[in-house]
C-alpha cells in the first residue's frame, strides 16, 4: 500500500517492515526531550486560559454565531500548505456551517451514492472506477471542488453556488454511468443492447442537435468527464493524457485542451460505448485537427458536422442548417431510429425555460448587488448544461437558484459586500483554477460577475415551424463556447466593451491561454485598446487544463501584483495572498 | 546541370513581394490582389483588370512588431507578414482577399482591417468562408461566397468584369499556367530528374506573386529549356523524396534539403503545386464559377478537411505522390505553431510509415530559417538511412538470388 | 402514555446511534478527514493501479477505410 505524506512523498507501506519500523521509532525516542515538550506545550495552554478573561466574549460568541468578519477571516492559514487539504474546514457561522454540512457535504456525498443507483448500476461503477483513471482519481475528490469554489461563501451566494455544483454533479454520474453500463470494454469486448442505443460526440457538438432522439437513444460527449470535468475536479489526471498525446510525436505547442481530448486515445482510457461518433470544428483549428487523430483511433463511423467560421454573414446559414440536416440524416441511417419532430419540440421547448431564467439571472447579476452565483459557479454550470442541452437536473437546480435568487432580491441581501471591483472575465479560462474568482474574492474583493463562456448560446429555439427550429438551431451551434467570440471577425473578440457595459464592471481578467492561437494573434490590439479605454485589464496567463505550465500560485501572483502595485490596495484577507497549493486536486 | 533560363532573374524577383513585374502591371492600370491561401482562388483574382499576389516576407528577421500584436506564440509566417505590413511592404495591394481557413493568417488579415497599415486609399479587405468538407452543400456554399465576397466586391470597387465570359477567360489563361508548371514540373519524375526541386519551387512561387501574363512567356521557355535539358553525368543527390506539410515559400529551404543529399521530385504543401496547378475543367452546360468552387474544394489536400473518407484519403493521396514521384521517402514538414499540420504531421508519421512502408522524416520549423545546423543533421541522417536501407534490400536481394541460384 | 414511552424506549437507541454518527460525521467534515484520507492513501494507490495497468498500443489501429459514410 502506498501512504503519501502531506509533503508528496510516496511511501511504500508493508505491515511488516512499518510494525519494525514502529517498534525502531519507540526504542530510539528520547522520552526525557519528549516529557519537557508535553511540559511546554502544557504551560503555554496554561497560560492562554489565564488569558481567557481578557477576551471579548461578545465577540466570540458573534463570531462563533455569524462567523468571523471578512477581514478577520484569515483563510490561508487553514490550508495544509501544498496540499490544499484543510486544517480543518471553515467555521462560516452556526446557520451556515451547518447549511455547508448538512445540504452540501452530506447531502452530495449521499446523493453521490444515490445517483450511481438511480443512473445505473453499482458493479459498472466500480468496473469503471478501477478500469478509468480519469474516473477513480476523480470522482472521490469532488467534495474538494465544492469547497475550493465555496470558500468564504455564506448566505445565499452559498446555496445558490452549492445548487450549480449539485445540479453539475448529478449530470457527471448520469453521464458516466451511461457510458460504463455500455461500455464494450467493462463488457468482455461485446457490444451490448445499450451500446446500440448510444451516440458519442465530440464534447464542443451541442447536445442540441439530437435531442430528436432524446427519448429512444442517449447521446453521451465523449471528452466531457474523460477531460473537462475531471481538470476542474482533480487537476492531476489530465496531465497523463497531455503527456501521452506528446508520446507519440505531436508537438507541445498546440491547444493542451486538443491534446489531452485525444490522448484519452492514446492511453486507451477512453469507453467504448457507442457505435458512431460526431464531431465539430468547434471551436478552433485544434479541434479540427484532433478529429484526424480521433477518428483513427475509434475507427467507426464518423460525421463531421462544421460550423462557418464567418457566422455573422447570412449567406452562410443555409450551408450550416444543410450539415444540421446531413448530420441528423447519419444518424438516423446508422441508428435505424428515425428522427422525432415531436421530441426535438418537446425539447427545446424544455431547454428554451433554461435559456429565460438564465437571462433573468444575467439581468440580476448586471443590475443589482443581489446576484447570489459566484464566479466559478455560474462559469461552469453555464458552460456545462448549455452544451449538455436540456436535462431534468438543470430544472431542479435553476428552481432552487430561482427561489434562492427571488429572496435575495425580496431581502436585499447582498452577497457579496468585500466587492471592490465588478469584474468581467474574458477568454478562455484556466481550467485548474477555475475557482480563482473566489479567492480574488475573498482575498482582494474582485467579484467576477460575468465570464466570456457565459454569454455563448445565447439563443432561443423556436419550435413553431421545421424552418425556424433549423433557423435557430444553426445559430445556437455557430455561437458555441469559446467559438462565439474567437472566431468570424475581431468585430466578436471585442464586444468585450459592450458587455462591460451592461454587467456595470470596472475590471477585466483578461484570460492569456498560452496555446490558443486566436486568442495569441489579437494579443496586442487588447493592450492598445486597453489603454485607449483606460480600462484596468489583469492579463492572466494559463495553459488551459496544464497546470505545470503557470501555476496556480504564479497566476495569484500576477493578481497580487497588479492589486498593489497598480491599484495600490491592501487585501481583504492577508492569509490569501500567497500561499502554496502546487499538489492540490 | 546548366542554369536553367530565367531561372536567376525568377530569383530575384522572389526577393520581394512588390517586385518589378507587380510594379509594372500596377503602372499598366492593374489592381494588385493580395492573398494567403490556397482556398481563395487565384483563378478570380487574375480576372482582366486585376492580378493576384500571394504573400510572402521575404528575407524576414525577426518580427517584433508583429509579436506585440500576435505574441511568439503564433505562426511566425503570420507574423512576418504582418510584419511586413506594418513596415510598407505590402502598400501596393489594392485588396486583401482573405478566408478564415487557419487561425493565424486569419488574425493577421484582420489586423489589415482593423488597424490602418496599408498606405492605399483603395484598400479593402474581405473575408470568405470556406466550407470544411467537399460535397455538393459545401460547392454551393462556397459558390456563393466567392460571388459575394470576391466577385461582387471586385466588380463593385474596381470595376472588373466579373461575367461568365471573363471568367472562362481567366481559367484559360489559368489553365495556361498550370499546364507549363506541370510541364515543368513532369521532369521530376524522370528516373534522373531534370530539374532540382529549388529550381521548380522558384518557378511555381514566380507564377503564384507575379502577374501571369508578364511571367508566361517566360514559361513557355523554361519548358521549351528543359526538353533540351541534360542531366549532370553523376548527379549529386543520393536519394529522392516528397516534401509535403504545411507553409513553405523558402526555395532556401529546398535548397538546404537538396545540400544533403535528397532531392525534392514533389511538393504537397501549402504554396506548392500538388495539389495547386491542376487545370480547372469547366464541365457542360456548368456555371464556370461552380467550376472553379468545386475545383478548388476538390483538388485541396488540406488538413482542414473534416470528412473522414477525405482525411483518411489524404494519407493515400500522399503515399501515390511517392509513388508516381519514384520518391525513396517523405519528409513532413510543419511551420511551429500550425495546428492543422501539427496533428497531420504527426499521424502522417505513423501511418505512411506503418502502412506504406515509405521513411518519413517529420520535422517542424520556423519562417524565418534559423536552426539551419539541426535540420542539417536531420535531413543527412535521414539520407543516411534511406541508403543504408537501400543497401540492406541489395544485399537481401542478393542473398535470395544465390540461394534461387544454388 | 404508554404507546409514546413505548416507541421513545424503541427509538432511543436509533436516535442515540444516528446522533453518534452525524457527531463522528461531523468530525470528519470539519477537520477535513474525508479528503486527508484520499489525499494520502486513496489517490496514490489508484494513481499506482492505473500506472501499471496493462494497456494497449492504439498506434496499431488499422487505418484504412476511405468509402464515405455519409450519403
Amino acid at each position: 500500500m502506498i501512504f503519501k505524506t502531506f509533503e508528496a512523498k510516496e511511501i511504500e507501506l508493508k505491515p511488516k517492515e512499518l510494525l519494525k519500523a514502529l517498534g525502531q521509532k519507540l526504542k530510539n525516542t528520547d522520552y526525557k526531550a519528549k516529557a519537557a515538550g508535553i511540559r511546554e506545550k502544557a504551560l503555554a495552554a496554561a497560560e492562554k486560559i489565564r488569558g481567557l478573561k481578557d477576551l471579548d466574549t461578545k465577540k466570540l460568541a458573534s463570531d462563533f454565531w455569524n462567523g468571523k468578519p471578512h477581514e478577520e477571516r484569515r483563510l490561508g492559514d487553514l490550508y495544509i500548505p501544498g496540499t490544499g487539504l484543510y486544517k480543518h474546514r471553515e467555521w462560516r457561522g452556526v446557520k451556515d456551517t451547518l447549511y455547508y454540512f448538512n445540504m452540501i457535504w452530506l447531502y452530495n456525498y449521499v446523493h453521490m451514492v444515490t445517483d450511481i443507483m438511480k443512473y445505473g448500476n453499482l458493479p459498472d461503477f466500480i468496473k469503471g472506477t478501477l478500469r478509468y483513471r480519469w474516473m477513480g482519481q476523480t470522482y472521490l475528490t469532488v467534495m474538494h471542488w465544492f469547497d475550493r469554489g465555496m470558500e468564504g461563501m455564506r448566505g445565499p451566494a452559498l446555496r445558490a453556488s452549492a445548487w450549480h455544483y449539485r445540479g453539475m454533479t448529478s449530470e457527471t454520474i448520469r453521464q458516466f454511468q451511461a457510458m460504463f453500463a455500455s461500455d464494450k470494454k467493462l463488457h468482455g469486448g461485446e457490444a451490448n443492447e445499450l451500446w446500440k442505443k448510444h451516440i458519442a460526440h465530440n464534447e464542443t457538438v451541442s447536445g442540441c442537435i439530437f435531442y430528436p432522439w432524446r427519448d429512444v437513444l442517449d447521446d453521451v460527449p465523449l471528452e466531457m468527464i474523460p477531460y473537462f470535468v475531471t481538470c476542474h475536479v482533480n487537476n492531476h489526471t489530465v496531465l497523463n493524457y497531455i503527456d501521452a498525446a506528446q508520446s507519440i510525436g505531436l508537438p507541445a505547442d498546440p491547444c493542451p485542451m486538443c491534446q489531452a481530448e485525444y490522448g484519452i486515445f492514446v492511453l486507451d482510457d477512453y469507453p467504448d460505448y457507442a457505435p458512431i461518433m460526431i464531431t465539430s470544428n468547434e471551436a478552433c483549428d485544434g479541434s479540427v485537427a484532433t478529429s484526424v487523430l480521433q477518428d483513427w483511433f475509434l475507427n467507426r463511423p464518423l460525421f463531421a458536422m462544421p460550423q462557418p467560421m464567418r457566422y455573422d454573414d447570412p449567406l452562410v446559414q443555409k450551408h450550416c442548417q444543410k450539415e444540421i440536416e446531413a448530420c441528423w440524416k447519419f444518424v438516423e441511417e446508422q441508428m435505424g431510429v428515425p428522427f422525432s419532430w415531436d421530441q426535438y419540440v418537446k425539447y427545446a421547448e424544455s431547454f428554451n425555460k433554461l435559456t429565460i431564467f438564465e437571462h433573468e439571472k444575467w439581468d440580476v447579476a448586471a443590475n443589482t448587488p443581489y446576484y447570489p452565483v459566484n464566479g466559478v459557479a455560474q462559469a461552469l454550470y453555464r458552460i456545462y448544461y448549455s452544451q449538455d442541452g436540456d436535462r431534468p437536473i438543470w430544472h431542479e437546480v435553476d428552481a432552487h437558484v430561482k427561489k434562492i435568487m427571488e429572496t435575495a432580491i425580496e431581502k436585499k441581501i447582498n452577497s457579496f459586500p468585500k466587492t471592490r471591483h465588478r469584474v468581467i472575465a474574458w477568454s478562455c479560462a484556466p481550467l485548474y483554477y477555475s475557482n480563482w474568482c473566489t479567492w480574488a474574492y475573498n482575498c482582494w474583493g474582485l467579484n467576477c460577475v460575468i465570464n466570456m463562456d457565459s454569454l455563448m448560446f445565447d439563443q432561443m429555439l423556436r419550435t413553431d415551424t421545421y424552418e425556424h427550429a433549423l433557423e435557430d438551431l444553426a445559430w445556437f451551434n455557430e455561437k458555441a463556447p469559446m467559438r462565439a467570440m474567437a472566431v468570424g471577425g475581431h468585430e466578436h473578440i471585442f464586444q468585450l466593451w459592450q458587455y462591460m457595459e451592461r454587467f456595470h464592471c470596472d475590471m477585466v481578467v483578461m484570460y492569456d491561454q498560452l496555446q490558443c492561437k486566436g486568442m495569441q494573434g489579437i494579443h496586442g490590439m487588447f493592450e492598445d485598446e486597453f489603454r485607449k479605454r483606460n480600462i484596468h485589464a489583469i492579463w492572466v496567463p494559463h495553459a488551459l487544463p496544464d497546470k505545470r505550465t503557470v501555476s496556480r500560485r504564479e497566476i495569484r501572483q500576477i493578481i497580487n501584483d497588479y492589486m498593489t502595485t497598480v491599484m495600490h490596495e491592501e487585501p481583504l484577507d492577508p492569509t490569501l495572498v500567497d500561499f502554496e497549493d502546487g499538489d492540490s486536486w | 546541370m546548366r542554369d536553367l533560363k530565367h531561372i536567376i532573374e525568377f530569383e530575384q524577383l522572389l526577393e520581394e513581394a512588390n517586385n518589378d513585374l507587380v510594379r509594372q502591371a500596377k503602372a499598366e492600370g492593374k489592381r494588385a490582389l493580395g492573398y494567403t491561401c490556397y482556398f481563395m482562388p487565384e483563378v478570380l483574382l487574375d480576372l482582366p483588370g486585376c492580378f493576384s499576389v500571394r504573400l510572402r516576407a521575404p528575407r524576414s528577421s525577426s518580427p517584433d512588431m508583429a509579436t506585440y500584436y500576435m505574441s511568439n506564440r503564433t505562426c511566425m509566417y503570420g507574423r512576418c507578414l504582418l510584419e511586413r505590413a506594418i513596415e510598407g511592404g505590402f502598400n501596393f495591394l489594392d485588396a486583401e482577399m482573405a478566408t478564415e481557413t487557419c487561425t493565424v493568417t486569419c488574425r493577421f488579415q484582420e489586423h489589415l482591417q482593423m488597424m490602418d497599415i496599408i498606405q492605399n486609399p483603395d484598400f479593402f479587405c474581405e473575408f470568405t468562408d470556406v466550407p470544411f468538407k467537399k460535397n455538393e452543400n459545401s460547392v454551393e456554399h462556397y459558390v456563393g461566397q466567392l460571388k459575394a465576397h470576391v466577385l461582387e466586391p471586385l466588380h463593385e470597387r474596381f470595376g472588373i468584369d466579373i461575367s461568365d465570359a471573363a471568367l472562362l477567360k481567366a481559367i484559360e489563361e489559368h489553365n495556361e499556367v498550370c499546364r507549363l508548371i506541370n510541364e515543368i514540373g513532369s521532369y521530376r519524375k524522370l528516373d534522373i530528374p531534370t530539374i532540382t526541386g529549388r529550381e521548380f519551387q522558384i518557378i511555381q512561387l514566380v507564377s503564384l506573386t507575379c502577374p501571369k501574363y508578364l511571367i508566361i512567356d517566360k514559361l513557355r521557355e523554361i519548358a521549351e529549356d528543359l526538353k533540351h535539358r541534360r542531366p549532370d553525368k553523376k548527379p549529386a543527390w543520393r536519394c529522392k523524396v516528397v516534401l509535403a506539410g504545411s507553409e513553405d515559400d523558402d526555395p532556401d529551404f529546398t535548397k538546404l534539403i537538396e545540400e544533403c543529399g535528397a532531392l525534392v521530385v514533389a511538393d504537397r504543401h501549402c504554396y506548392g503545386s500538388l495539389p495547386g496547378r491542376e487545370e480547372i475543367k469547366v464541365a457542360e452546360g456548368e456555371d464556370p464559377l461552380h467550376a472553379i468552387a468545386r475545383h478548388y474544394l476538390n483538388t485541396s489536400e488540406c488538413p482542414r478537411f473534416m470528412e473522414q473518407h477525405t482525411m483518411r484519403a489524404r494519407k493515400q493521396s500522399l503515399a501515390d505522390t511517392v509513388k508516381e514521384y519514384k520518391a525513396d521517402g517523405i519528409i513532413i514538414e510543419q511551420m511551429k505553431f500550425c495546428e492543422y499540420w501539427s496533428y497531420e504531421r504527426t499521424i502522417d508519421t505513423i501511418i505512411l510509415q506503418r502502412d506504406y512502408g515509405i521513411p518519413v522524416c517529420s520535422i517542424e520549423k520556423e519562417y524565418v530559417n534559423n536552426a539551419v545546423g539541426q535540420l542539417r543533421t536531420r535531413f543527412q541522417a535521414f539520407v543516411e538511412s534511406i541508403e543504408i536501407k537501400r543497401i540492406a534490400q541489395t544485399q537481401a536481394a542478393g542473398t535470395d538470388k544465390a540461394e534461387e541460384q544454388a | 402514555m404508554k404507546v409514546i414511552k413505548f416507541l421513545f424506549k424503541l427509538l432511543w437507541p436509533v436516535l442515540k446511534i444516528a446522533g453518534i454518527a452525524y457527531l463522528i460525521l461531523f468530525i470528519v467534515f470539519y477537520f477535513d478527514l474525508d479528503g486527508k484520507l484520499l489525499y494520502t492513501v486513496v489517490e496514490p494507490n489508484l494513481a499506482r493501479r492505473y500506472d501499471k495497468m496493462p494497456r494497449p498500443d492504439n498506434t496499431q489501429t488499422p487505418y484504412g477505410k476511405t468509402e464515405p459514410f455519409e450519403k
